[in-house]
């Protein structure tokens, strides 16, 4: 029976067990290398059909109360699914022939679009668009553009009373731009179209530049799209650019890796394995039914920069042994036993830092859990079992290994003034300067920004032409960008007559206007109230939300005509807030008022439910990653504090291991503000995931450390050893990873850009810390806490 | 989206005061009055606003020195300093929407609205008391006009009347005879008015001036000649008789009401309020225009505010106007500006 509390039991059983292994796969490698490249031969053919999957739904946190109501009532309220196509005079306004002849061109393409009901398209050239002119005998409805105008038949005079007719009926502003230097198309689309296809965003986005913006666009008028199909497909386009981030990186990881170790089959042999490991994952989605989402693409390429930093180790390994006189297949072999158990310790950090996302409960973040997971599981197959067999196969000359290790040496030279840094009067300044980092950086982080800053799609950089044309349209349109849609939800019967709603609705919509961040309100009780207004002559003193029940009922039914304010039996009755921008601290401050709100003043039988449009939904996803971030790092520095405990059975492990990466934590928090990098769904993965990585790197040096310490060398010498041996390898690794993941700065996707700068920042960081605080800390450990045995350095280790 | 906007989508042709009287008739016998409906938020207490001179406002008038605009929500606020700055009533027991102000003297005022809300105050403003309220009908008071501390009137929709002579304290329903042509009295009456003689006057519906020359015992109708409302109306100084409807209407009688002369304003936006200050006559009417006679109300000078702000009230003060507008307080001068072609005829 194992004895689990006997370090001694459990090594000898690791460590036989280990030995066995080695000899077993060893033996067989030939024709396990060849299963292996079937496998990868099939994975790679399923790998071929994977395809890049947008989904709106995906993005939205599952159980979240803003989106059970947003999924409640989305099909009954505001622009769940509208394009908006504005025609722009580059120059002067656009009531002239050439101006209103483009606008009926673009007009006539909306309407010919797939997915596109005809009759919910508006312009000033659509018949929905007409004038009511009040008269002494009551009032008259009449087209803004009278069904006889043809664009050919436009003279001075029809283009004046056009732009008489769009005054008067109060298009400047939804129309017509207020500086009247543009016009509005605008359209509903069907996900779902007659024949039953559910529309391809990515295709339709190229249809919406191919059909409308190429064909229309020019010196004279500029064209601007916006919409959930155009914003989608744009971030799918910008998604796959990333692709070519990626072949940069691996490109300038294999010439680091050349540098490095100066043999071409060295350099290719983690490229390779790194890449099956990919091959595999992208293969085990296609077979799991996911697609590759847009916003998760980044996510299979980190793995494999983590898969190429291990199997650097193994490259290091190797060369050392060879140049030390073991044959190659020796060499893999140690290296193979000698690193399965600290890569595999590294890996299941990784693995449970990816794992510990599931607690976001967002389907795409899971889904990219669930990828990530995959991938560093397979990483443990291909890096740390496939990278040694095939490396044995190899043959390398003692010359060579030798040439190696003295360029190293020599590299490594000024690693000595590094490690002088462990002596304890330069550690404890070490200590103190770290100290001092860590508590500014404690200080200037507090108040981080949750969510994102920036108007218009997140996701899209702030120069993308999508970004550009949502914030030339919402700048001179009355049609804000961001709006948190407030539900009044009734149980009452005949709710259509109950006038208290309309009046409970009135004061809530009086109490909203004033809260800052609003910056115009929309709603079912301000409709009623411009449709009394507009049966009574116009009078403004006929502006009130009626309290005779029957005229409610009636001016009700007008309201249900449009789309986006109500139920047809007035069960459900809608306010849009439309917001100054989407930080998360104005939605925040929105939706506490509404709240206040609903606490303050109640009327029976009506609830108050938020939240749709985009600032709900990103108030319940900022929520979710407010709420995530915390469990989520506790489990992963958990898991962390475990792992090292059970390896090194030293608490003085356990710390030194863990504060440099707290302090790397909140040196990264203090970056994201600076850089206005907010907490997101993007973000806090690579916050987590930097500790989960991080670790690696102590987990490398903190290995040599307490071998040395158990071959009986003091504390000092030990951490000098230590760094000299693996100190190149981990600056290496490091910096190689880092310029690889600082490539995605130039994304043209926003928050692969950030997710990059992040990332690479949080690699050196974690290096600094591992190289500098590390030493230090177990240097002071010791002495603060000196040993009253020797150290015992487990079996496993000792290679 | 724009409010504006979505009055397109009624289409009604018919008279839209027949739609009104059809809806209520119906619903009153699908409904019973006060049925179990909850305690409208109406009823409670005007909210405190620091912003309550960007409510939307719909009267106002001069306490003395003091300006008071009543509106949205129960909102009324008073300014000291001609309009410069203004500040919220501390205490108003409605949140009704108020329509019209009254004051006899810089002390005793009225403001009347929606739910036949009718309020007091015998400080100036600073606090009013609630001296009627009709929460079975929803027939709104459009008017109120105090000709002294104890006598005032008050007009509304559907010929609704009242009078007090014990300065609100008791107000009763007057009916007015039926108007010529007609098979009830049920014009809407807009705006109360009266001369220097004694003679009341309310702008009403139909093209219809409501006359009384005996203080309010005997009514009768002068016909203007104009089909349409007529939302304001004032007695200027010389005696003539001014009033103001919809689509730039303007008429103009200087034999007391016998017979109206039309007077051409060059715009088609609706007047809501006429003021009278150091001899200029001063219309403001919807859509942001202003418009301003030197000459007795014959001829107007027009300017258009570049926000279209729809003016609702013009106040004469010491030095000039106050105008106030659906989206609150406008600055005392509208900018002037090229008038725009939908104002224009």
């Amino acid at each position: 029976m194992l004895n689990p509390f006997s370090v001694d039991s459990v090594d000898q059983f690791l460590t036989r067990s280990l030995r066995a292994l080695e000899g077993a796969l060893f033996g067989i490698r030939r024709s396990l290398l060849a299963v292996l490249l079937v496998f990868t031969a099939v994975m790679g053919w399923f790998a071929l059909q994977l395809h890049m999957d947008a989904g709106f739904e995906k993005q939205m946190p599952v159980g979240h109360e803003y989106i059970e109501t947003f999924r409640t009532y989305r099909d009954d309220v505001l622009g769940a699914n509208r394009i908006t196509v504005v025609v722009k005079a580059r120059q002067g306004t656009i009531w002239n022939a050439p101006a209103l002849t483009r606008l009926y061109e673009v007009t006539q393409a909306v309407m010919f679009l797939p997915n596109v009901s005809r009759l919910g398209v508006q312009s000033l050239w659509t018949p929905n668009s007409f004038v009511n002119e009040i008269t002494e005998d009551g009032f008259r409805a009449e087209p803004i553009i009278d069904g006889t105008v043809t664009p050919e038949s436009l003279d001075a005079a029809t283009i004046g009373n056009i732009q008489r007719a769009t005054s008067q009926g109060g298009y400047v502003g939804t129309l017509v731009s207020r500086d009247q230097t543009s016009a509005m198309i605008t359209a509903e689309l069907n996900e779902i179209d007659a024949e039953g296809n559910k529309i391809d965003y990515v295709a339709y986005n190229h249809l919406l530049e191919e059909q409308i913006r190429s064909k229309f666009e020019d010196a004279g008028f500029e064209i601007q799209i916006i919409g959930f199909a155009k914003q989608i497909g744009d971030i799918a386009d910008g998604a796959k650019g990333v692709l070519v981030f990626c072949a940069v990186a691996l490109l300038l990881t294999a010439l680091a890796v050349y540098w490095y170790c100066h043999s071409v089959r060295l350099t290719l042999l983690p490229v390779f394995c790194s890449l099956t490991s990919l091959i595999w994952q992208f293969g085990t989605l296609r077979l799991l039914g996911y697609g590759l989402d847009p916003l998760a693409v980044l996510v299979p390429f980190l793995v494999f920069a983590i898969g190429v930093s291990h199997g650097v180790q193994q490259i290091n390994f190797i060369v050392r042994e060879i140049a030390l006189g073991k044959s190659t297949d020796e060499a893999a072999r140690l290296s193979f036993s000698g690193l399965l158990v600290p890569g595999t310790l590294a890996l299941v950090t990784a693995f449970v830092s990816f794992v510990t996302l599931v607690l976001i409960p967002i389907p795409m973040v899971r889904e990219l859990a669930i990828t990530a997971s995959i991938g560093v599981a397979y990483k443990i197959l291909t890096n740390l079992v496939m990278l040694p067999l095939a490396a044995s196969l190899f043959h390398f000359t003692k010359d060579y290994a030798e040439k190696a290790m003295t360029k190293r040496e020599k590299r490594a030279g000024w690693l000595r003034g590094l490690a002088r840094l462990a002596e304890p009067r330069r550690a404890a300044g070490v200590l103190a300067v770290t100290a001092v980092i860590f508590g500014v950086s404690v200080w200037q982080s507090s108040d981080r920004v949750v969510g994102t800053l920036e108007p218009g799609a997140p996701e899209l950089r702030q120069d993308a032409r999508f970004n550009r044309d949502a914030v030339a349209i919402s700048s001179s349109y009355d049609t804000g960008l961001d709006w948190l849609t407030v539900i009044f939800e009734t149980t009452l019967p005949e709710a259509c007559e109950n006038t208290a709603i309309g009046a409970y609705q009135d004061e809530f919509v009086d109490a909203m206007q004033r809260v800052p961040g609003v910056m115009s309100i929309s709603a079912f009780s301000s409709q009623l109230r411009t449709y009394s207004e507009g049966y009574n002559e116009g009078n403004p003193k006929m502006n009130v939300v009626p309290s005779d029940p029957g005229n409610y009922s009636g001016l009700a039914v007008e309201v249900g005509r449009m789309r986006g304010y109500m139920r047809k039996d007035c069960s459900m009755t809608a306010v849009h807030l439309f917001l100054t921008d989407h930080k998360a601290a104005t939605i925040n401050r929105v939706i506490d008022q509404v709240k206040a709100f609903r606490a303050a003043e109640t009327l029976e039988g009506v609830s108050i439910r938020l939240a749709a449009g985009n600032a709900g939904v990103l108030a319940a996803v900022n929520d979710e990653v407010e709420i995530s971030e915390l469990p989520m790092m506790l489990y992963v520095y958990a898991a962390i504090v475990l792992l090292v405990f059970m390896v090194y059975r030293d608490f003085r492990a356990v710390i030194a291991c863990c504060l440099p990466l707290t302090v790397g934590t909140f040196i990264g928090y203090w970056f994201m503000k600076e850089l206005s990098i907010g907490l997101t769904v993007a973000t806090l993965p690579v916050m987590v995931l930097a500790v989960g990585i991080g670790v690696d790197y102590a987990f490398y040096i903190y290995n040599r450390l307490q071998y040395h310490l158990a071959h009986g060398q003091p504390i000092v010498k030990a951490v000098e050893h230590a760094i000299m041996e693996v100190g190149m390898a981990t600056i290496f690794t490091a910096i190689t990873l880092a310029v690889g993941v600082a490539t995605w700065a130039f994304s043209a996707l926003k928050f692969q850009a950030d997710m990059g700068k992040l990332l690479a920042f949080m690699f050196l960081v974690n290096l600094v810390m591992a190289m500098t605080a590390l030493p230090a800390l177990a240097v002071w450990l010791e002495k603060i806490f000196p040993r009253r045995g020797p150290v015992k350095a487990p079996g496993i280790l000792d290679h | 989206m724009n409010d504006l906007t979505s009055a397109r989508a009624a289409v009604a042709t018919r008279r839209c005061r027949d739609a009104l009287i059809l809806a209520l008739f119906g619903a009153s016998l699908a409904l019973p009055a006060g049925s179990a409906h909850a305690a409208p938020a109406t009823e409670q207490a005007a909210r405190a606003n620091p912003h309550a001179d960007q409510a939307m406002l719909l009267g106002a008038t001069r306490a003395g020195s003091r300006l008071v605009a009543v509106g949205d929500h129960g909102t009324i606020i008073l300014s000291d300093d001609g309009g410069k700055t203004f500040r919220q009533a501390r205490q108003v027991p409605v949140r009704a929407m108020l329509n019209a102000v009254s004051f006899a003297d810089a002390k005793h005022g009225w403001a009347v609205g929606h739910r036949g809300v009718i309020l007091a105050t015998t400080d100036g403003g600073e606090t009013w008391t609630l001296q009627r309220q009709d929460l079975d009908k929803d027939q709104p008071l459009f008017s109120v006009l105090f000709t002294d501390a104890q006598h005032g009137w008050a007009c509304g929709l559907w010929s609704l009347l009242l009078r007090t002579d014990d300065g609100g304290k008791t107000w009763q329903n007057v009916s007015l005879p039926v108007p010529p042509g007609a098979k009830r009295a049920d014009r809407n009456l807009y705006s109360l008015f009266a001369d220097a003689k004694g003679g009341l006057f309310i702008a009403a519906e139909q093209g219809r001036v409501v006359h009384s020359r005996d203080g309010g015992a005997n009514w009768d109708y002068l016909d203007t000649g104009y089909k349409g409302s007529l939302w304001a109306g004032a007695a200027l100084a010389d005696g003539t008789l001014l009033v103001g409807g919809l689509r730039g209407t303007v008429l103009r009688s200087t034999d007391g009401g016998a017979s109206w002369a039309r007077v051409e304003v060059h715009a088609l936006s609706s007047i809501t309020s006429i003021s009278e200050w150091a001899g200029k006559v001063q219309l403001g009417a919807l859509d942001g225009v202003s418009l301003i006679s030197t000459d007795a109300a014959r001829s107007f000078q027009l300017t258009q505010r570049p926000d279209r702000q729809p003016i609702t009230a013009v106040v004469a003060h010491a030095q000039g106007s106050a105008l106030f507008s659906k989206s609150g307080v406008l600055g005392a001068e509208p900018r002037g500006s090229e008038p725009a072609p939908g104002a224009l005829k």
